[in-house]
Order: structure tokens, then C-alpha cells, then sequence
């Protein structure tokens, strides 16, 4: 028996390294999973990204202020209304020196609290106002056809009825911000389901049910975000910091923008899109 | 010494014993030998039919479905349309409703039984729905059998076409489990009685068979017992002899050994042939049902199922179609069958039999009814299916196609495309069009239309035929410089006569489609009633890569020569190509590339792939609204302002015509708020058709978005963009003691910050003008105001757009061969 083993010792050691290989080589080749995951716009990513060290905001170095404040200024309370009508010099009815006093007096002021440039600008700014015209040439556009019902329906007159070139008339109410318009119920429902999935970690299913809900209301930010989270889940960073920017273009709330901007700091951490994340710090700091 | 003498017989028989005992080995040798062979052919017969019960089985086409109809409140929905889609469905129209595949409709109220779906990951039960339908949307979704609140739900899709194996076969899997027993009843009772308790083949009904035959003198009987049937069915040819018989003997007995009776029944259901359809044999119960009764098994009544039965002995002998009264023949001799044997009642018996057959009158088409869309499909998937798996696994391909709009399409091309052809009197059948359809939202595409004949699987335009574009290209070189913030809306442009240096020899002068010298225009006014001068004079400082650049940022995978004709549409496109450039413009900008696929599921309903939405931002959206704003303009004063007489309000669309060189490609590209259609027209033959793209393309346009229902392009105001009043001609801050004011939008940024200042020697001669220092003509200026000076003394006013005579040209320009591209 002994003899049997010893000379069956070198195959069974060699039998032992040919396993121990066959092991290591099927651990190496596990496959990326890209099932769910349309390749084509992502063929060049390198597999393993370079090691991006946390920046603490305290050391990113200061953006340049693009205002200089005069030193002095801080401390006193600025005169309200002292650029209202710069070049105007008061002048005193009874004293012709006093006039020159003052115009000297003024003056000094005027450098002291005011610089130039910024009264260029603000003048710039004064004329621009008088220019700026609130409207919104899609205003009057009918969302559908029930105001018009059957009758107007192919009616000839029906070209114009927005506002053309030269007599546009300012729309009010001001359509700067968007009215916020309310969420269809079956949207509802599908933002609860995707969730729901998200949170169970059905990220594909997540994604189909945001789908659909975005092809009921395209413009709708919570989509926008949940789809961001669902592809941050599923690791497309570039695909998450694109649609959280969709969401920020379509909703005002800021609220939603944050979590957004989070999202996309991130993201953006993590893909190494360090554009990305300095616009993140930078929105953060503005609004914190 | 003496011999006994032996008997004779002792003699014989021990030389006989002798041979028989050589013999004997002989023998024993040789029936081991013969059993040997036996048992190795019977192992062959053996493994082949195992082979072939338990690997792939049957090929099973890939079918391709449209997208499935949801249903919530608010939805946008014609009442006709839904109609449409419960008819393409194979709804029964009922007055009550009974069973799913039914529906009732009362003027715009509809009581639907549906039938459920299996999608992946996600599962639409059968339901009995209520829907009232109002002005156009969906007013009530309500659920009327349980109390379970309905916000949202599906119909199925509607199947648009199959991928068939190479030896068109089809299946439709029945499981025995999930079809009613009546059928394997009434089989087992009216083909094979002794079905459940035989070993595959049936000694006494064959020795049976062999008398009754001998007796008549000819093939009377047929012995096959259900077993033997499928194995004739599943491997064997249609060969009559004894040979084929043994085996089909052989191979049913070993059949029955390794699988169990349900295993064979289920097979024969799925196997049995059953008909024809062209090239294609149908076999199986669940495709028959298809065939002869455009349902799926589950909703046919007890004598439909007896019909099929009846036909499993002779598909064409009984066919309903042909021979209706064999067949009411036939199954009225299987119903009593089943009553005899006690499936059935007898009175139950006695009522079905009045009943008519219940055939469709015609056959389903054997191809898809939709190739075009297909022929789509087939592209897209080959990215990443084998060509014999997508034609055999059985998969199912769900697509984003919109049936309702697809015919809509396919017609409203059809008809304009007739009318135009007698209006310019070309040649009965040479004019053809293409259009593609897609969502604004997630650029899938909804319609594709190939040709005018749609049915027919032949060339596909819309895929295939590559043209020029024209001044379809213009939206592409403006945007590039919008983005640049070189030039704002406002900005005038001179829109006289430019000559470009190709090389130190060559030069190239374009024209415009009018050949006017245009003077001084506006940024606007340019893109508006598509100008060549000013455009080539654009892309010419912006710089032929910043237009490709544009173009490749858009969508376009092709590669682009710098050639400066390229400003003026001198580049090739498909209408799909034409269809992405037009879709990211009207996307607001994001670039996501055109897809008519959303996922593929295994025949077991296990999701394979999905093609998720991609989203990238590739311009500016502040750009993009200037862009459109203009674009929208087009359709109302510019070169498609027939859309303004033909469009109501709330069908607000944008767009660009385009036209080739000699009127040989028509072309319109526009979107409203939710759909983006393009629309080429032309001859295939290349030759000119008279039509410009606001002659021929457009009107086909305007037709098919009249007859869709679809969102205005009501674009949402980004930030940093502000209106302001500028001086019409100069594009600075408007002076209200000259010039005429408008109104226009601005990116902040490039906004004009100069008030207009109120003298007309601004534009008197060229450099002179307020023009900002960066934009650098390429041209020579001095030639041109020679030239003026020559023909008219002093200075030309600004307002008068007079027209000047065009000189003649003296010498033959050797550069002409892009000479004479005139389009608009």
C-alpha cells in the first residue's frame, strides 16, 4: 500500500497544483456584468480609475472673487440711493462756492463709496432694464384643442394666434419660473413603485417603471432624480450626473436642486469627473 | 475385427447432432452478433429520439411586439383610435362580454375584457375595465369587477411580425396544464381510446387493422396510436412503407419509456400538422387556433376545439376553408365521439352541433404586415443576437413601434405622395417617400414608413437611401454658431455675393436660390428664409470644424469631408440619420441615440436585455431655444408657412425645409412637443421632381400631424436667457426715436449691450459697419463695393433691398462643379 502511494505521489501533486490553477484561472474570469447595460457609449472606460483623493472643501484653493471691495467700504452703511442719478451733482441755489464744495464733497464721496466700474455697470444694468421684455412667445399657445373644440379645428385663421414679432405684447402673469404643474396620479404610483425597487436593490425593474412614467410626463424632475439614483445604483456615473442635471433643468424647488447637486457630487467623485464636482462645491457654497 | 453395424438412423442422427453441434455455435454466435446490431440500432433510435424530445425541441420564431397601449386618466386617447388597437388586438366585438378577447362599446364608452401579459419582470393580469372617453382624453379607468383602484394599467402589444427558422415553421406553446381538458379528452376518445394504458404501440388494434385490411383488400384502418402519430410527425418523412413502420413502431415504444404520457400528449398537441399557410405549416393546437379562429386557445368554445381535433386526421382532407361542409362533417363526428366516450353531454352534444364553424373568413397574413419596421429591428438586434437565435430561440422582442401611427403614416404618405405626382405630372408610380416618427421623449422611434407601398418587404428608404440634404444642414451651422457666442439672433450679416478660396486656384461662388444679392440680414432673418450667402459666410468664420464638430455632437456617425459645400447641405444622410440630428435639436439638446427596441425576454419570460435610456447633453439648452425659436418661426413666416395655414394653434411645431440642387430631393425635418417627424420625397431614379421641400415634404407633414394627436412646441424659457427690444435692422438696444423695435431672445452673454444709434451710414459700406471687430470677412469687400460703386453711385441705403441686376457671368468658372448648387 505504501509503495502504491508513493508512487502515485508525484501525480497526485501535480493533480493538486492542476486544481489549485484551474481555481485561480475561473476566480479571474468573472465576466462584468453588463447585461442591462447598452455598451456602446461607454467602450473606452478604463477599468480601473485612478485613486481620486477626498478634497476637503477647506483646501480646494478660493475661486477669484470677481468683485474687489474697496477696503473701506465694509464698515460704513453704503448710501442707498447714491447711484440713482450719477452725474448730477447736487448744487446748492445760494452759495456758488458751496456748489463747488460741494461738487468737490460729492466727488470724494463718490470715489470713497462707489467705484466706476460699478457704476458703469449699473447704469449698463438700468438701461438693460428698460430694454428687457418679460414674455414668453409660447404663452398663448393652447395645450390642446378644447378650448377650440371642432369648430376651429382646421381653420384658416388659426395661424397666428401667438403673438408675432414686433407686437408682442408682455405676457402677464411673468412666466420666468415655470408654473409647477401637478403629478398624474399613474405617475405617482410609478415614482412609488420605483422606489419601492430602488430600495429593494431591482434597479432594472426601477428604471423600467421611471421609463414609463417619463414617457407620460417628460418634464417631471422626480423622475429625472430617481433615474439618476437608479443608474448611480448601477454604477453609470456619466449617466447619473446627466439625467440629475434633466432633473435641475426642470424644476425650480430647491429642495429637489440639492439633492441633485448631491448626487451629481458623487457621482462625480466617484467617475473622477472633477468638473463635475467642482460645480457641485461650487453650488454649494452659493446656496448652503 | 468385426464391426457392430450401427443403425442408419443412429448414423443420420449423430452426424446430424454433429452439425447441429457446429451449428448451434454458429447460431449462438450469430444471433449475439444480430442482437448486438439491434440493440445498437435500437440505442441510435434511441438517442435521436431523446435528442430530439429534449434539446431544442422546436425552433420557435422570435416574435416582435409594438409597445402596449397604457391606459391612465388624463392619457390622450381618440375613442376611434382605441378602437383601432382592440381591433389589431383580435378583440371580439360583443354585445356581452363572456370571456377575455372581448370587448363592448357604447358610442365612447368601451367594457373591455383583457387578457393579461407576461412582460418581463412585470406581469398584466386579466381584467374587466370600464373606459370613458372624453374630448379626446381618457375622462374614467375604472375596474369593474374588484374594488382594486386602476391609476395605471397596459393592454398587450399588438405582434407586429416573426422571425421565422429557416424551415418557417411556428409554434404557439400550448402547456397541457393550462388548456382546457377537453381537448386532450375529446383526442385520446377520437384518436387513440386506449391512449393512457398502451406502451406506445397497440398490439390488438394492429392486429386489428391487419385483418380488416386483408379482408378488404386495401388500407382500410390505421393503427397509429397517439405515440406513433408524433413520432411519424416529429422525425420521420411522410413514407409509407413497412420498413417505416417498424421503426416509427420502435421509436414509440422507446418514446414511452423514458417519457411520461403527459410529456407525449403535451408534445402531440404542440407537433401535430394542422394546416397550411403559404410556405408555412402550421402545426400544433395553439398555432391552429390562431389560424383558423384568430384566437388564442384559451378563448375557443368547446366546438371550435372539436373542429381542431377533427382536423389532426386530415388538415387538408377537412379544411374549414375549403371544404366547409367535410368539416362540419368531421366535428359533428368527433362531438359525438366525445359524447359517446362521456366527455361531453349529449344534449350539449345536440346544441353545439347547429352551431357554425366559426372560421375567419381569411387566413392571417403569413408576413408581417409591417417590414418596414421590422427590417429596423433585425438591424438592431444584430448587434447583438446571432441571426439563428433570433430566428430560433423563441424570443420576444418588445419595440416601441406605435401601430396606430405607423398606419396612419403609411397612409397619409401614400395619398399625398399620389397627389403630388399628379400635380407636377411625373410618371405614375416614380415618386416615393420616407418618413420616420419618433418621441421627443427618450428618442424612440414610433413609425417607419420605407416607401409608398408599405406592405411590401422592398426597399426601405427610410434606412437605406441616402440623399443629399440641402438646407437641412442649416439648423446645424447656426447652432454651432449660436454655441460659439459670436453671433446672437440679432446679429446682420451680409447676405451679398461671397466667393470662397478652395485652394490658390480655385474659387467657389454660391449663390442664393433667388439669386438676389440679399444685403444686409439678420442672423434670424437668414436661418428664416434659408439664405446660402449669409450661411456660407457664418460657417465660413466659425470654421468648417466647428460645423462638423456640430454635427458629429448631434448624432451624426459619419465621416464628413471639410469641403465648404458641406454649409449648403452638399453631404449625404439618410432620412434616419436626418431623423437623430433633428431629434437631439429637439430634445432641448440631449443627445440620445435613436432606438426602436426597449427589451428582449426568453421564451420564459426571463428579461435577456434591456436598452436603457441614455441622456447627454451636447449643446446648450439656451442655444437650442434660440434655435427653435426660429425654427418655429419658419413654420410661420418663413419658408413653411404653409404649416400656419394648414396647422391649428395648438399643433405649435418647428422645422426646416430642404431642397436639393435641381429640385431632386424634397425634405422637411420638424417637431412639435412630442413627436419629430421627417419626411424625404423624391425619385428613386434621382431625376428632378419640380417639388421643393416646401412643395412636397412638407405637405406630407402637415398632413400626418394633422392626423396624429400630439403636445405643441411650448419649450420650457432656460436659464440665462432674457428678451429684449432690439433695432430690427442693427440687432442693438432698440432707440425709440429710429428703427423699428422687436423683440427677440438672448443668451445672457451675448446680448447686444450698444444702443442703436440713429444713422444709416452704419451699413454704407462694409467696413464701416457696427459689426464686431471678431467676426473677420473672408471675402474681399473692396471688390464688392467697387462693384456697387460701379453700377450705382452713392451710397446704398440700408432700408432698400433693391434688387440688382445679376451681372453675367464673362468667363466659365473651372470651380463649377459645386458651382451651380442652388438650393434653398
Amino acid at each position: 500500500m505504501i509503495n502504491n502511494i508513493s508512487r502515485y505521489k508525484n501525480t497526485i501533486i501535480v493533480v493538486q497544483l492542476l486544481v489549485v490553477l484551474g481555481i485561480l484561472s475561473a476566480c479571474s474570469t468573472n465576466a462584468n456584468d453588463s447585461d442591462y447595460v447598452y455598451q456602446r457609449s461607454q467602450s473606452h472606460r478604463p477599468q480601473h480609475l485612478p485613486q481620486i483623493p477626498e478634497i476637503p472643501a477647506a483646501r480646494m484653493p478660493q475661486p477669484a472673487p470677481r468683485y474687489t471691495p474697496p477696503p473701506v467700504a465694509p464698515a460704513k452703511p453704503k448710501v442707498p440711493r447714491v447711484t440713482v442719478k450719477p452725474y448730477k451733482p447736487e448744487v446748492h441755489k445760494y452759495s456758488p462756492n458751496k456748489v463747488e464744495d460741494t461738487v468737490i464733497t460729492q466727488k470724494e464721496v463718490a470715489a470713497v463709496t462707489v467705484t466706476d466700474e460699478e457704476q458703469a455697470k449699473k447704469r449698463e444694468e438700468e438701461i438693460k432694464q428698460k430694454y428687457v421684455v418679460d414674455t414668453d412667445p409660447y404663452a398663448n399657445i393652447p395645450d390642446d384643442s378644447s378650448s377650440e373644440q371642432a369648430k376651429h379645428k382646421s381653420s384658416r385663421t388659426a395661424s397666428a394666434p401667438t403673438p408675432v414679432l414686433s407686437r408682442v405684447k408682455p405676457v402677464k402673469p411673468s412666466v420666468r419660473k415655470p408654473v409647477p404643474k401637478q403629478t398624474s396620479s399613474a405617475v405617482k404610483a410609478l415614482l412609488v413603485k420605483a422606489r419601492a425597487d430602488l430600495a429593494i436593490g431591482r434597479t432594472s425593474s426601477a428604471i423600467d417603471e421611471l421609463e414609463r412614467g417619463l414617457r407620460i410626463e417628460p418634464e417631471n424632475p422626480d423622475l429625472w432624480y430617481q433615474l439618476a439614483r437608479a443608474n448611480y445604483a448601477k454604477k453609470n456615473y456619466t449617466q447619473a450626473i446627466s439625467m440629475a442635471k434633466k432633473s435641475i433643468s426642470n424644476t425650480n424647488r430647491d429642495y429637489i436642486i440639492a439633492k441633485n447637486w448631491m448626487l451629481i457630487k458623487k457621482a462625480g467623485l466617484k467617475s473622477g469627473d472633477t468638473v463635475v464636482v467642482k460645480e457641485a462645491i461650487d453650488y454649494f457654497k452659493i446656496n448652503p | 475385427m468385426s464391426k457392430t453395424r450401427r443403425p442408419l438412423h443412429k448414423i443420420v442422427g449423430s452426424f446430424l447432432y454433429g452439425i447441429w453441434r457446429i451449428a448451434r455455435i454458429f447460431i449462438l454466435i450469430g444471433i449475439v452478433i444480430g442482437s448486438l446490431f439491434a440493440a445498437a440500432y435500437v440505442l441510435q433510435l434511441d438517442d435521436k429520439v431523446r435528442k430530439q424530445f429534449e434539446g431544442k425541441r422546436w425552433a420557435l420564431p422570435a416574435r416582435v411586439f409594438a409597445r402596449p397601449l397604457e391606459l391612465y386618466e388624463g392619457k390622450r386617447l381618440l375613442a376611434d383610435d382605441l378602437q383601432k388597437e382592440l381591433q389589431l388586438l383580435n378583440y371580439t366585438f360583443v354585445t356581452h362580454i363572456v370571456g377575455t378577447g372581448q370587448y363592448k362599446r357604447d358610442k365612447n364608452t368601451f367594457f373591455i375584457q383583457t387578457r393579461g401579459f407576461q412582460f418581463a419582470d412585470d406581469q398584466e393580469i386579466s381584467r374587466r375595465i370600464r373606459v370613458d372617453i372624453r374630448r379626446g382624453k381618457i375622462a374614467r379607468l375604472r375596474n369593474t369587477e374588484s374594488t382594486e383602484q386602476l391609476t395605471l394599467m397596459r393592454l398587450e402589444p399588438v405582434l407586429i411580425g416573426n422571425f421565422y427558422p429557416s424551415h418557417n415553421e411556428d409554434r404557439v406553446l400550448v402547456k397541457l396544464d393550462k388548456v382546457t381538458p377537453l381537448l386532450s379528452k375529446g383526442l385520446v376518445a377520437v384518436e387513440d381510446k386506449k391512449f393512457f394504458e398502451h406502451f406506445g404501440v397497440n398490439l390488438k388494434s394492429i392486429m386489428r387493422a391487419l385483418l380488416a385490411n386483408m379482408k378488404a383488400g386495401r388500407k382500410v384502418q390505421g393503427a397509429s396510436t397517439l405515440t406513433q402519430q408524433l413520432v411519424k410527425n416529429f422525425f420521420l418523412t411522410n413514407e409509407k412503407s413497412y420498413s417505416r413502420k417498424i421503426n416509427e413502431a420502435i421509436m414509440a415504444i422507446l418514446l414511452e419509456l423514458h417519457y411520461s404520457k403527459k410529456e407525449i400528449l403535451e408534445a402531440y398537441l404542440n407537433e401535430i400538422y394542422l394546416g397550411q399557410n403559404g410556405k408555412r405549416s402550421i402545426h400544433g393546437f395553439g398555432l391552429a387556433s390562431q389560424f383558423y379562429f384568430n384566437k388564442p386557445m384559451t378563448e375557443l368554445t368547446i366546438e371550435q376545439v372539436a373542429l381542431l381535433i377533427g382536423l389532426a386526421k386530415g388538415p387538408s382532407v377537412y379544411n374549414p376553408r375549403i371544404h366547409p361542409n367535410a368539416a362540419v362533417k368531421r366535428r359533428n363526428f368527433v362531438l359525438d365521439v366525445m359524447a359517446k366516450e362521456g366527455v361531453l353531454e349529449a344534449q350539449q352534444v345536440a346544441r353545439l352541433k347547429k352551431k357554425p364553424l366559426g372560421v375567419t373568413k381569411n387566413s392571417p397574413p403569413s408576413v408581417s404586415p409591417f417590414p418596414a419596421y421590422l427590417e429596423l429591428v433585425r438591424r438592431q438586434l444584430q448587434r447583438d443576437y446571432q441571426e439563428e437565435d433570433l430566428r430560433s430561440e423563441g424570443l420576444l422582442i418588445f419595440t416601441s413601434m406605435d401601430p396606430i401611427i405607423q398606419i396612419k403614416a403609411e397612409k397619409v404618405l401614400r395619398r399625398r405622395v399620389r397627389k403630388l405626382e399628379r400635380a407636377k405630372r411625373i410618371r405614375r408610380g416614380k415618386l416615393n417617400a420616407a418618413m420616420v416618427v419618433s418621441n421627443v421623449q427618450g428618442a424612440e422611434i414610433i413609425a417607419l414608413v420605407g416607401g409608398r407601398d408599405a406592405r411590401f418587404a422592398g426597399y426601405n428608404r427610410a434606412i437605406n437611401a441616402s440623399r443629399q440634404i440641402g438646407s437641412l444642414i442649416k439648423p446645424a451651422v447656426y447652432l454651432a454658431a449660436l454655441e460659439s457666442k459670436m453671433y446672437n439672433l440679432g446679429t446682420p450679416i451680409d447676405g451679398g455675393p461671397v466667393t470662397v478660396r478652395l485652394s490658390k486656384t480655385r474659387l467657389w461662388k454660391p449663390k442664393n436660390y433667388s439669386g438676389r444679392d440679399l444685403g444686409m440680414v439678420t442672423f434670424q432673418k437668414a436661418l428664416l428664409y434659408s439664405m446660402n450667402t449669409p450661411t456660407v459666410r457664418i460657417g465660413i468664420t466659425l470654421g468648417l470644424d466647428h460645423v462638423i464638430d456640430e454635427l458629429h455632437a448631434l448624432g451624426l456617425h459619419r465621416d464628413i469631408a471639410p469641403n465648404p459645400s458641406l454649409l449648403l447641405g452638399a453631404i449625404q444622410m439618410t432620412p434616419m440619420e436626418v431623423q437623430q440630428i433633428y431629434q437631439t435639436i429637439a430634445a432641448r439638446g440631449t443627445y440620445t441615440p435613436l432606438t426602436a427596441i426597449r427589451s428582449v425576454m426568453d421564451s420564459y419570460g426571463k428579461p435577456l436585455r434591456r436598452y436603457p435610456l441614455q441622456v447627454k447633453q451636447v449643446a446648450s439648452e439656451r442655444s437650442i431655444y434660440l434655435l427653435t425659436y426660429v425654427m418655429n418661426k419658419i413654420t410661420k413666416e418663413g419658408t413653411a408657412k404653409y404649416l400656419a395655414k394648414v396647422l391649428p394653434a395648438w399643433k405649435n411645431a418647428a422645422g426646416k425645409t430642404g431642397t436639393t440642387n435641381r429640385n431632386i430631393d424634397s425634405w422637411f425635418a420638424g417637431f412639435t412637443g412630442q413627436h419629430v417627424v421627417s419626411v424625404w420625397v423624391g425619385r428613386d431614379d434621382n431625376k428632378p421632381t419640380g417639388l421643393t421641400g416646401g412643395d412636397g415634404a412638407l405637405k406630407v407633414w402637415a398632413d400626418f400631424i394633422n392626423s396624429i394627436q400630439t403636445k405643441p412646441f411650448k419649450p420650457k424659457r432656460p436659464r440665462g436667457l432674457r428678451f429684449y427690444k432690439v433695432d430690427k435692422k442693427s440687432g442693438l438696444l432698440y432707440n425709440p426715436a429710429c428703427g423699428t423695435p422687436v423683440i427677440l431672445p438672448f443668451a445672457v452673454g451675448s446680448e447686444p449691450k450698444k444702443v442703436h444709434r440713429c444713422t444709416d451710414i452704419y451699413y454704407e459700406t462694409p467696413t464701416q459697419t457696427s459689426r464686431p471687430s471678431w467676426e473677420k470677412p473672408v471675402n474681399r469687400q473692396q471688390d464688392r463695393t467697387a462693384r456697387m460703386n460701379a453700377e450705382r453711385p452713392g451710397a446704398r441705403i440700408w432700408n432698400n433691398n433693391k434688387q440688382i441686376k445679376r451681372q453675367p457671368q464673362k468667363q466659365h468658372d473651372p470651380s463649377s462643379w459645386i458651382d451651380d448648387l442652388m438650393r434653398r
